[in-house]
């Protein structure tokens, strides 16, 4: 976004509210929020996109973790006037028309979420890494969620859904190929 | 009833709306228009002031109001929270009081609220607001606190000893008098922090047209957060409903009721205006209870054998700055310590010492972990010094399964006789040991060592007491849609415990798991519920669900038989309807029904005119049972971890983690693995990561995920777990609880193993967490050792 | 934890960054925002104004050119992780970039906002340091450059004055074949580095070290490079013993002042003996690993 040449005088004002316009899910929005707002809290109080949690506020756990322009980023960590003209995807939009992703499906098979809260995070973290890596190894996997804590599934499971849902997915395009 | 569902690895019936974004968490829920409510919290971990001044605060735009102590209406002020567990051995029964009242006794008390349209408004607020703190002196460690002189963690108490308790069996003093071999050590250990990944949290709103107040917490037991706020702000529970919707983790520390809960509850009415609380991460570490530290003193006494003759214990344990939940913790650790072993003497004398610090609750285990961690260090002190095996020594001392029911000869947390009711110790030890290539390893061992790589084994042990009362309940009924609703207390932050009740109702009432709808925690619709703490869910909602189904089962079928005019063995119950079965199709008499959807018998059985009413039962089809155990039921584990030290950096990597695992009957396996699973990565993190630091001045310092760490994807190995199955006769599923006995042993294998892997440098480890830099500081302490005494020898 | 308020500013262009930059009073600008961001809602830090450099695309490239590898500030750590360019001419950055943060951090943070930031165990400073890189700052006054030996000028605090701005980093590529290795240690696995080593050497093709560069960091505001390692090294045979006492020299080296060693994670939770002893133990192995891949042994990535 591209701001014209303001005097200086009006920079000096208190710039503190703009209007945010920005596509998530597919969906566009425009909606004025303070400048100090995190992605993920717009995300969960103007958008009431609620899916995405937040258990940290400092980049660390990744439960807050969603795709912008295709990559996985850090919604806690990214003002919502960072993401203006952007496209955002969230846990929400996971699913197409009402049916699973093979990951998601993945994760309800093998038993790879308890309390849920975390789950948002690992289901977008392996969504990016999925799409860059279609055949990983289980290290591969392991070194993909290093960034995303779960305090109640001791990841195995996890790490499980989500080699299923890669060999799932390779073999969806080997028959649509 | 054939079961179709109990046993198997069914698919969770809350996944759905978590995996698609739609779970429902406290702080999802936001009413338009609600507003936010934020603590300022004590910044010292002991202070005092005489003047607040929040009126720069007040007048900010956006805040609404910011209360204080003196603020409060008198009912909040004059009385502190109930002491919801009492036990004669509390000398101090320290609870909190709504806010703090001119002194705080820990970093993180909360001394104001400010309600604001945003919590950031909030946070503007909350640095106007002026208080003259005096800083007091602190009661830090809690050794230092517990002596005499030592500073006071409360102004008015003359000392800072919480409780002291004892236990006894027989004479320790005496049989290690007597004994052959004896031997001391001492212990440090340190539990930490719950961190669950959602935070604690409150919503409240008032109605004024009900006149009842609506509470949704990230509770663990949403009935006794019903309690304390009915009894702090005076209201009759029929004025006030507590609802724990989906809750992200609770381990403990959620199951303690909170400052946050009944302010927010008081601002709800007070302010007549829906009012939400968010916990931070920053808050988890200094506002939350956690568990913390434990100093022990041991002794051993045994024979030549390796028999164990006496176990002496001198406890001093860190409660906090208050007792929220009482010595629960205490208890049941100084219970549970005799284990799977014979003990026929025993003595722990305990002192629970208050300190400047958060207070602490029950976190996973309990307690349980820190016993444990004692007596198996101590097996393996007593092998050691035979130059025994240490999985002999233990089998050794191990109860025998033809020795069940067994009275341990103490007195449980539930105030009842610990009796182990069922279990084959021994069994489960070789099951655990055969799978983790026990025999060949000291091979393995070998060949590292010439490769210069340190390899280690250990092994730990328990026996965890779970399905505790006093009660779980359940009603299940006939719903207005045909559907069967099964009513009860039993809260779940991701045990799967809806699914478990699923399967448990889906098979006693005899229908398909997609009939079956659970309504749980909220006190509106099932009042005399308890709450999901010790493992005590699957037991006792399991059971009172399993009756009650079972129950409903037979009202409906005895209905139907009067409804179709054959007995109910004839009929059978279907997804939705009750049918006559084919074979008794030809005796269905002119005019009767051969089906009857349920939903209609429902109505068959409230009366509607038009219909006979069944003369059996009351009227609605409905079945409640409340499951009181008679006493705890026992199930058991045994962790074999095969790790390697690196001795130049102190880091260690687990190659091989097994959980030997008897709960009973199994549930369901998936999510009976997946508790295992995941307590063990927290009893990982006991051992080797997570430490809860204060510095001198009782300042909490490890407030970020940053510094207080949590196990991540790269610490945690697969555990292999191999079960067996000793159905407990306490219950009528057979079924014990399972949620903690992947964590309980964790850190007494871990550390057993990295003590074997280091047996070159003839160290010993009795503490934990143990972190890299400790392993280092020892071997090069060992070095310096057996340099000296080559000397000597020289 | 929200963040205080501030003025927020998107700059289109470099000049127009610089003019805030130079105007405004109490003005911090924003990067990646993985390290400030944190800052910002633990009001650890708060700013009148934020400059948010995401929209100049000219400040984001990274390319060769006469020997030199040259990278721009705001070049996200992820670009670089993925880039083939790095992994053909400055392999030794790929090793540091697998161990710092995670996929979703790389996404957004830069390779300016690191060295920016300053903290006392950032790898991408220890790699810069390693190559002896120079830094471009500029301005509305004009450009200069600044070497990387020279860039602290406090603990965690760049030697820029409050008008610049660093615009990129620029560093000599080693010969295509050299060896390289970098590890670190943490408490947990993939953490935050505590102590950090990276190690350039080159083969002469007649079994001796060609060149050779060494750097610790983590035990000082700066990483260190062991100047008297590298001279006991240049142009020997290795052996065990020789890498063995030229990590000792790491024990010559000056640790934190007192009166940052208690700032901050992770300093404060790991002694100053410890992070020595660390210090020598990964320097040491480096060497090792380097050494390995110069001669063209495969050691695996190190971790």
């Amino acid at each position: 976004m591209a701001t014209t040449e303001i005097p200086l005088s009006k920079i000096e004002n208190r710039e503190t509210t703009r209007v945010v316009t920005l596509t998530v899910n597919g969906v566009r929005h425009s909606v004025e929020t303070t400048t100090r707002t995190t992605l993920a809290d717009f995300l969960r109080e103007e958008l009431r996109l609620t899916g995405t949690h937040i258990g940290c506020a400092h980049g660390v756990c990744g439960a807050c973790t969603v795709m912008m322009d295709g990559q996985s980023i850090r919604s806690c960590l990214m003002f919502s006037v960072q993401a203006h003209g952007h496209d955002i995807l969230t846990v929400e939009g996971l699913s197409k028309e009402g049916e699973l992703s093979p990951l998601q499906a993945c994760f309800r098979a093998h038993h790879a979420l308890q309390c849920g809260y975390c789950t948002p995070g690992f289901l977008i973290t392996l969504t990016d890494f999925l799409s860059h890596n279609p055949d990983p190894t289980e290290e591969e996997v392991r070194q993909a969620l290093t960034g995303n804590l779960c305090r109640c599934t001791g990841y195995t499971n996890i790490i499980e859904a989500a080699l299923d849902a890669a060999k799932r997915m390779r073999t969806n395009s080997e028959a649509a190929a | 009833m054939k079961n179709r569902f109990v046993g198997a690895p069914v698919e969770r019936v809350e996944d759905l709306r978590l995996i698609t974004g739609k779970g429902r968490f406290t702080g999802d829920l936001r009413p338009d228009g609600s507003w936010t409510a934020h603590f300022l919290r004590s910044p010292y971990a002991h202070a005092r002031w005489s003047k607040l001044d929040a009126s720069s605060a007040k007048a900010m735009p956006g805040v609404h109001a910011v209360f204080s102590f003196d603020d409060l209406p008198a009912y909040l002020r004059d009385k502190p929270f109930p002491l919801l567990v009492p036990n004669p051995a509390i000398r101090q029964p320290l609870t909190f009081t709504t806010l703090a009242n001119h002194e705080a006794c820990y970093a993180g008390e909360p001394v104001a609220v400010i309600v604001a349209d945003s919590r950031d408004i909030a946070e503007d607020a909350a640095e106007l607001i002026f208080v003259d703190y005096e800083v007091l002196r602190v009661a830090n460690d809690c050794r230092d606190a517990a002596k005499p002189d030592a500073p006071p963690a409360h102004l008015s108490s003359k000392d800072n000893v919480g409780a002291v308790m004892t236990f006894n069996i027989g004479d320790a003093d005496k049989a290690i008098a007597e004994a052959p071999h004896k031997l001391h050590d001492s212990y440090f250990q340190h539990r930490g922090c719950g961190h669950a990944m959602e935070g604690r949290a409150v919503l409240a709103m008032h109605d004024p047209l009900n006149d009842r107040l609506s509470i949704w917490s990230a509770a663990q037991a949403p009935y006794m957060v019903r309690t304390v706020i009915g009894a702090m702000l005076r209201l009759d529970d029929t004025k006030l409903r507590v609802v724990a919707p989906d809750v992200g983790g609770g381990f403990g520390p959620k199951g303690i009721v909170y400052h946050e809960e009944v302010v927010v509850a008081w601002l709800a009415m007070a302010l007549n205006h829906s009012v939400t609380w968010s916990e931070d991460r920053h808050e988890q570490s200094t506002a939350t209870c956690q568990e913390r530290d434990e100093y022990a003193e041991a002794d051993v006494a045994f024979d030549d054998d390796g028999r164990v003759l006496a176990v002496k214990v001198l406890v001093i344990q860190d409660t906090g700055a208050y007792m929220p939940f009482g010595i629960i913790t205490e208890w049941v650790g100084a219970t549970t310590l005799p284990g799977p072993y014979v003990l026929p003497n025993y003595r722990m004398d305990m002192t629970i010492a208050l300190t400047n610090k958060v207070p602490c609750s029950p976190l996973r285990g309990n307690g349980r972990p820190q016993a444990v961690f004692v007596m198996e260090r101590l097996m393996d002190r007593i092998a050691q010094y035979l130059g025994k095996d240490r999985t002999a020594v233990r089998e050794l001392n191990m109860i025998k399964p033809e020795q069940m029911p067994y009275k341990v000869g103490l007195t449980g947390r539930d105030n009842s006789p610990v009796t182990y009711d069922s279990g084959d110790y021994p069994g489960c030890q070789r099951m655990a040991v055969d799978q983790a290539d026990y025999s060949t390893f000291e091979e393995r061992q070998q060949q590292a060592r010439k490769e210069g790589r340190y390899l280690g084994i250990g092994i730990g042990n328990v026996v965890e007491a779970t399905g505790l009362g006093p009660h779980e309940g359940a009603t299940v009924r006939v719903l207005s849609s045909g559907k069967i609703g099964v009513f009860t207390g039993a809260a779940a932050q991701g045990q799967g415990h809806a699914t478990v009740l699923t399967q448990v109702a889906a098979d006693a009432f005899g229908t398909e798991i997609d009939q079956i709808e659970v309504f749980a925690a909220d006190t509106a619709l099932f009042p005399n519920g308890v709450g999901t703490f010790a493992s005590r869910v699957a037991v006792n909602a399991g059971s009172s669900v399993h009756n009650a189904s079972a129950k409903l089962r037979d009202l409906v079928l005895q209905m139907a038989a009067d409804q179709m005019g054959i007995p109910s063995e004839e009929i059978a119950i279907m997804p939705g309807k009750v049918k006559v079965k084919d074979e008794a199709l030809v005796r269905i008499g002119e005019g009767k029904p051969i089906e009857i959807p349920l939903s209609q018998l429902l109505l068959m059985s409230n009366g509607v005119p038009g219909y006979t009413a069944s003369g059996q039962g009351n009227p609605g089809l409905s079945a409640t049972d409340y499951f009181r155990p008679t006493q705890a039921t026992y199930s058991n584990a045994t962790h074999v971890v095969e790790l390697e030290v690196d001795v130049e950096t102190g880091l260690v990597q687990l190659l091989r983690y097994i959980v030997g695992h008897d709960c009973g009957r199994v549930l369901n396996p998936l999510i009976v693995c997946g508790q295992i699973q995941g307590g063990v990565a927290h009893g990982i993190g006991n051992a080797l990561y997570e430490y809860m630091d204060y510095d001198e001045h009782a300042q909490p310092q490890t407030n970020t995920l940053e510094e207080y760490l949590l196990p991540g994807v790269l610490d945690v190995p697969k555990v292999e777990i191999v079960q067996m199955e000793s159905p407990t006769p306490l219950n009528p599923l057979g079924i014990k609880g399972a949620g903690e006995s992947g964590t309980i042993p964790a850190a007494a294998a871990i550390i057993s193993a990295i003590e074997n892997a280091l047996q070159p440098f003839d160290i010993k480890i009795s503490r934990c967490p143990l972190q890299a830099e400790h392993i280092v500081e020892m071997i090069a302490r060992s070095k310096v050792r057996s340099q000296e005494e080559s000397l000597v020898k020289a | 934890m929200t963040s205080a308020p501030f003025s927020y500013h998107d700059p289109a262009s470099i000049p127009e960054a610089l003019r805030l930059l130079e105007k405004l009073e109490d003005a911090k600008p924003l990067a990646g925002g993985q390290s400030l961001v944190p800052y910002l809602v633990f009001r650890m830090q708060r700013h009148r104004h934020l400059i948010d450099l995401n929209n100049i695309p000219e400040l984001s490239y990274c390319a060769t050119e006469g020997g030199l590898l040259r990278i721009g500030a705001m070049t996200r750590q992820r670009t670089l992780l993925e880039s083939k360019l790095i992994i053909d001419v400055c392999p030794i950055l790929q090793d540091a970039l697998h161990l710092i943060g995670h996929q979703a951090t790389r996404t957004r943070g830069t390779i300016g906002g690191s060295l920016c930031n300053m903290d006392p165990s950032a790898e991408l400073f220890g790699v810069a340091a390693l190559h002896n890189a120079t830094l471009r700052v500029r301005s509305s006054r004009g450009e200069r450059e600044i070497e990387v030996k020279d860039w602290a000028e406090t603990f965690m605090k760049p030697s820029m004055v409050k008008d610049e701005m660093l615009c990129d980093v620029t560093w000599k590529l080693w010969p295509e074949g050299h060896g390289h290795a970098f590890q670190e240690f943490s408490k947990r696995h993939h953490d935050y580095a505590i102590v950090a080593s990276g190690a350039l050497m080159t083969h002469d093709g007649d079994g001796k070290i060609g060149q050779v560069s060494l750097m610790v960091i983590g035990l000082s505001i700066k990483p260190t490079r062991l100047t008297e390692a590298e001279e006991m090294l240049n142009g020997k045979a290795p052996t065990a013993e020789l890498f063995a006492k030229a990590a000792k020299t790491v024990r010559e080296h000056e640790l934190f002042p007192d009166e940052f060693a208690g700032q901050g994670y992770p300093r404060r939770f790991v002694s100053s003996q410890f992070r020595r002893h660390l210090g020598e133990v990964y320097a040491r192995r480096v060497m090792e690993a380097a050494w390995q891949r110069a001669v063209g042994q495969k050691t695996g990535r190190p971790d």
